[in-house]
């Protein structure tokens, strides 16, 4: 026997073996082979190899043999299989509820198709597809991992069929099919106002249901491969780029999604006209154009939006003009005359002065017109997003437990989208202040004092003078009334992180001419919303210089101020928050003035108008912060007073309470985690009340030591001066204690600090008023 | 990018009816594509991890409209690419080899399970010598491995049943396997 076949025998022999049981293959191989030569050692070489099944498909998306249908996944007992795909394989699966059973789709991923970072990816994404509910849309329940690691996504389970499919069942025609097409793109739509694009658009995963309600199922979760964008927002290659390709359904997808190229919604809009195109194979003119565009190889030649090609399949359905062909006026007559039949039979002279005005009216859509059309098409979806993004995505996020590194990546995205918008926004004043008040918001989350925010000074402070930039040079009401909004945010920023108190005031100056600038008559709801920024910016600078007669008359001014627009608008919820706002002012100037009881008067008030606020907006964190914040000041107010132990005890519960939620809302949020720190020492204070000195003591000590930590970290200038008072607090637990030597240690330690501050221009008044005692104290020691 | 797509509708199929000129003309048309893409990918790949598959649908994707191509037509088409790919890939690793020969072997490894790891050089010496043997399952491993083709596509190009042809890629498998064995001792 040649070498060539003993190959030829091994092959063919290796091959038919495959038909016999494992078990089986032994003896089943001896009868055929009778000695130990070149034959068998051969095939057990290949028997091994084949164990080791090392060579896999090039694309890895087929495996050789099927996997058996699992009993369970997640809560979920698998009662059939519905598909199976490149992905993996859609189950069936029931799970009692109560006394119904509720069935999903479920669908398991191969194992080795997705690697770690993918799974993450997934993870992280089911929750914003969960949150996708449209009644369009198959939801998605849950998700989860299997025991073994394998993910699953748990889906409304549909019984449908696909759109094709059913269309010619019910015989429809072009019309019926056009309409069912514009229910296709409004749930399209919908998703891409919450950032989720499909990715994989075709008719098999566009299903109707017997009572003819459209579905589409599979979103977001097509082509997860896809998602791996960086942060900084530069494409990149897919680390597993098979499932990406492979499960691009041929005909349907977009030609860019074969560059590295991150998918957007134009993706989508070219998948919906492939999907139009197969909906409706003889089309008019019209039609076509509308295909053709959304097709286009060159993205930004597709609609800009899905919701303008539905308009244009409106349009067609109602006999009006498509945008996607760019018609003269004998076009656009035409199909006037077409929708008007019955007015054909007016007289001629009737007839002749419509499609006369008709002219007029196309003649004046000129061509600048078009331009600034396009353009403003163009933009319409980066101001979409980005405005989705900081304004609705960040608002719901902030209330979602632990999404605080989501938020940070949000931002930094929409950052980059803000920045597109503002370098094209050019000389168009709209544009520009819309970018401004993006940048405004952005501020506000990442490093803006005073509300919870990510603590990113810097990066705050670049966005503000971003938003400023932008603003320059737009002398209109709108323009200077967000200007003064972002002066007075920007005076928080100088007066709480620079302890610059000049800057802040001549902010806040400045922000209030802009305000008195603009005449009476233009001065609406968002004009009155700046003044309260303002009035916040001034209120936080003088309670921060401690000068109580300021504050006191600034909050008289904001309460009066805002009681005018009570009676028109009493459960608006800014004038009720200015409203609290004004008695918890009031409660400061009272402390700061040692009218204590006058100023515990204004905190109860303010902590019943905060939570009668929050009844109506639970879990919204600036009013948590807020409602915290004001029992930790009332807490320190009743502190002082003699029999007012009770209330204080209350008011510390409430402020305990308010930053154990917002701590579990937002653990990394810089601005709770320096309040809980304020909380905790007003809690250690609270102990050495009671007489208990020594956890007292351990707590307080506690306090400080976090409070340093955050110092070597960052060196503001706000946690020395917070330091100096919890030294002077510990000294003072330990004064009662009798713990004299600590108490100096602790008092030396404040001085140091106190010095520091003074050199650097820091020091708060609030601060310096502690100094006096702390230097008779330590004249003791 | 106008490439006269129903051109290469006409010329897959005058190929598929046996004029070898429409195929040269096929290849032609295909391999500055495929080379172009098999390049920005490696270079993106880093080498380290590269899935032939994809090639070939960039490839098969880019150059035509499937959706005016049928189902057959592309299934024979992307076989055709397979074959190339294959060329390209082992060219570039022979290239590569020879660039670093004092260094160490190819980076350029294929998307394959377990430690263990060879390069493409061997593999495709291993598949000539398969293509001598039975040259049907050189073709299926062609398919399968470089083109990442499913098995009713092979099916399909091959006129074998879904069946046979599992069987036969994993016996080629299984062989091949062995033969790179010996051959890198």
């Amino acid at each position: 026997m040649t070498e060539g076949e003993l190959e030829r025998e091994a092959i063919m022999l290796f091959e038919a073996m495959l038909d016999i049981a494992e078990a089986d293959r032994d003896a089943w191989l001896t009868q055929r082979i009778t000695d130990n030569g070149p034959l068998r050692t051969r095939i057990e070489a290949m028997r091994r190899a084949d164990r080791n099944a090392m060579l896999r498909t090039g694309a890895a998306t087929e495996t050789v043999t099927d996997d058996p249908i699992p009993e369970r996944i997640g809560a979920y007992r698998i009662v059939s299989l519905i598909g199976r795909g490149g992905m993996g394989s859609v189950y069936r699966g029931e799970r009692d509820v109560g006394d119904f059973d509720h069935v999903a789709a479920i669908k398991l991923v191969k194992p080795g198709l997705l690697s770690t970072s993918l799974t993450d990816r997934l993870r992280k994404e089911r929750q914003t597809l969960a949150q996708l509910r449209h009644p369009n849309i198959a939801q998605l329940y849950d998700g989860g991992e299997t025991p073994e690691g394998l993910p699953f996504i748990v889906m409304e389970y549909v019984d449908g069929e696909p759109v094709l499919d059913w269309a010619k069942s019910k015989a429809l025609d072009p019309r019926g099919r056009a309409a069912l097409f514009v229910t296709i793109c409004n749930a399209v739509a919908f998703a891409h106002r919450h950032l989720v694009v499909h990715r994989d658009l075709t008719p098999s995963n566009i299903l109707v249901t017997s009572d003819g309600t459209v579905k589409l199922i599979d979103f977001g979760i097509a082509k997860p491969a896809d998602a791996y964008v960086r942060d900084d927002d530069t494409p990149e290659t897919p680390a597993s780029p098979s499932i990406a390709s492979l499960s691009l359904t041929l005909g349907f997808a977009a030609p860019e999604r074969l560059t590295s190229l991150r998918v957007t919604t134009a993706a989508d809009t070219y998948s919906l006209g492939r999907v139009l195109a197969a909906l409706i194979p003889d089309r008019d003119t019209d039609l076509s154009a509308v295909v053709e565009k959304a097709t286009a190889t060159d993205m930004d030649k597709r609609y800009a939006t899905v919701d303008a090609m539905r308009d244009d399949v409106s349009a067609w359905i109602d006999d009006m003009p498509v945008t996607a062909r760019q018609g003269g006026w004998r076009y656009r007559a035409a199909l006037f005359v077409k929708r008007h039949r019955l007015g054909t039979v007016l007289g001629s002279a009737a007839a002749f002065a419509i499609i006369g005005a008709l002219i007029v009216a196309t003649v004046a859509y000129s061509r600048a017109e078009r331009a600034r059309q396009a353009e403003a098409a163009r933009f319409a979806e980066v101001r979409d997003l980005a405005g989705f993004m900081i304004f609705d995505l960040e608002n719901r996020l902030s209330r979602v437990v632990g999404t605080g590194e989501a938020r940070v990546a949000l931002t930094k995205r929409a950052q980059t989208y803000l920045s597109k918008l503002a370098q094209n926004a050019g000389s168009s004043p709209a544009l520009r202040l819309e970018a401004a008040r993006g940048f405004l918001q952005l501020a506000l989350i990442r490093g803006i004092p005073g509300q919870p925010n990510q603590g990113d000074r810097a990066g705050a402070r670049r966005d503000l003078v971003d938003a400023i930039r932008l603003l320059d040079g737009i002398e209109t009401a709108e323009a200077k009334t967000l200007s003064a909004r972002i002066l007075a945010k920007r005076a928080l920023l100088e007066a709480h992180a620079d302890i610059d108190l000049d800057k802040a005031g001549a902010s806040v100056a400045t922000a209030l001419d802009l305000l008195g600038g603009v005449p009476e008559d233009r001065r609406g709801a968002e004009w009155r919303s700046a003044r309260s920024d303002v009035r916040f910016g001034q209120l936080e600078l003088a309670m921060l210089s401690g000068d109580a007669d300021a504050l006191r008359n600034l909050a008289v001014t904001l309460s009066s101020e805002t009681r005018k627009y009570r009676d028109v608008s009493p459960r608006d919820y800014e004038v009720r928050l200015d409203q609290a706002l004004a008695e918890h002012y009031l409660g400061l100037a009272g402390y700061l003035s040692d009218e204590l009881i006058e100023g515990l008067k204004h905190f109860s008030e303010a902590d019943r108008r905060l939570a009668a606020i929050i009844k109506d907006q639970p879990n919204e964190p600036n009013l948590l912060y807020l409602r915290a914040y004001n029992a930790y000041v009332g807490h320190g107010t009743a502190d002082g007073l003699p029999g007012r132990q009770s209330e204080a005890r209350k008011f510390l519960n409430i402020a305990t309470n308010s930053v154990d939620r917002l701590l579990a809302v937002e653990p990394n949020d810089a601005a709770m985690r320096s309040f809980a720190a304020s909380v905790q020492q007003a809690v250690a204070q609270q102990m050495s009340e009671e007489g208990y000195f020594a956890q007292a003591i351990t707590a307080q000590s506690k306090v400080i030591e976090n409070y340093l930590a955050a110092y070597h970290r960052d060196k503001s200038a706000t946690t020395a001066n917070k330091l100096v008072g919890s030294y002077q607090a510990l000294a003072i637990i330990a004064d009662r204690a009798g713990q004299t030597q600590q108490a100096c240690r602790a008092r030396a330690s404040a001085v140091g600090m106190l010095d520091n501050l003074r050199k650097s221009g820091e020091l708060l008044g609030s601060v310096e008023a502690m100094e006096g005692d702390i230097w008779s104290a330590l004249a003791r020691c | 990018m106008k490439r006269g797509t129903d051109n290469t509708q006409q010329m897959i199929v005058q190929w598929r009816d046996g004029a070898a000129s429409a195929r040269d003309r096929l290849i032609q048309h295909l391999l500055p594509e495929l080379k172009q893409i098999a390049a920005a990918r490696l270079r993106g790949e880093g080498g380290s991890s590269l899935s032939t598959g994809d090639l070939i649908n960039d490839a098969v994707l880019k150059l035509i409209r499937i959706d005016k191509i049928a189902l057959a037509d592309r299934a024979h088409f992307m076989a055709l690419s397979s074959r190339l790919m294959r060329n390209i890939l082992t060219d570039h690793a022979r290239a590569k080899l020879s660039d670093k020969r004092r260094h160490q072997k190819v980076e350029l490894n294929t998307r394959i399970d377990g430690e263990q790891r060879f390069d493409l050089e061997s593999l495709d010496s291993a598949l000539i010598r398969l293509g001598a043997i039975d040259p049907q399952l050189m073709e299926i491993v062609e398919m399968r491995y470089f083109g990442g083709m499913t098995i009713t596509d092979i099916a399909e190009v091959s006129g074998l049943s879904e069946p046979t042809v599992k069987r036969r890629w994993q016996t080629a498998r299984a062989w091949l396997m062995t033969a790179i064995d010996g051959n890198e001792g």
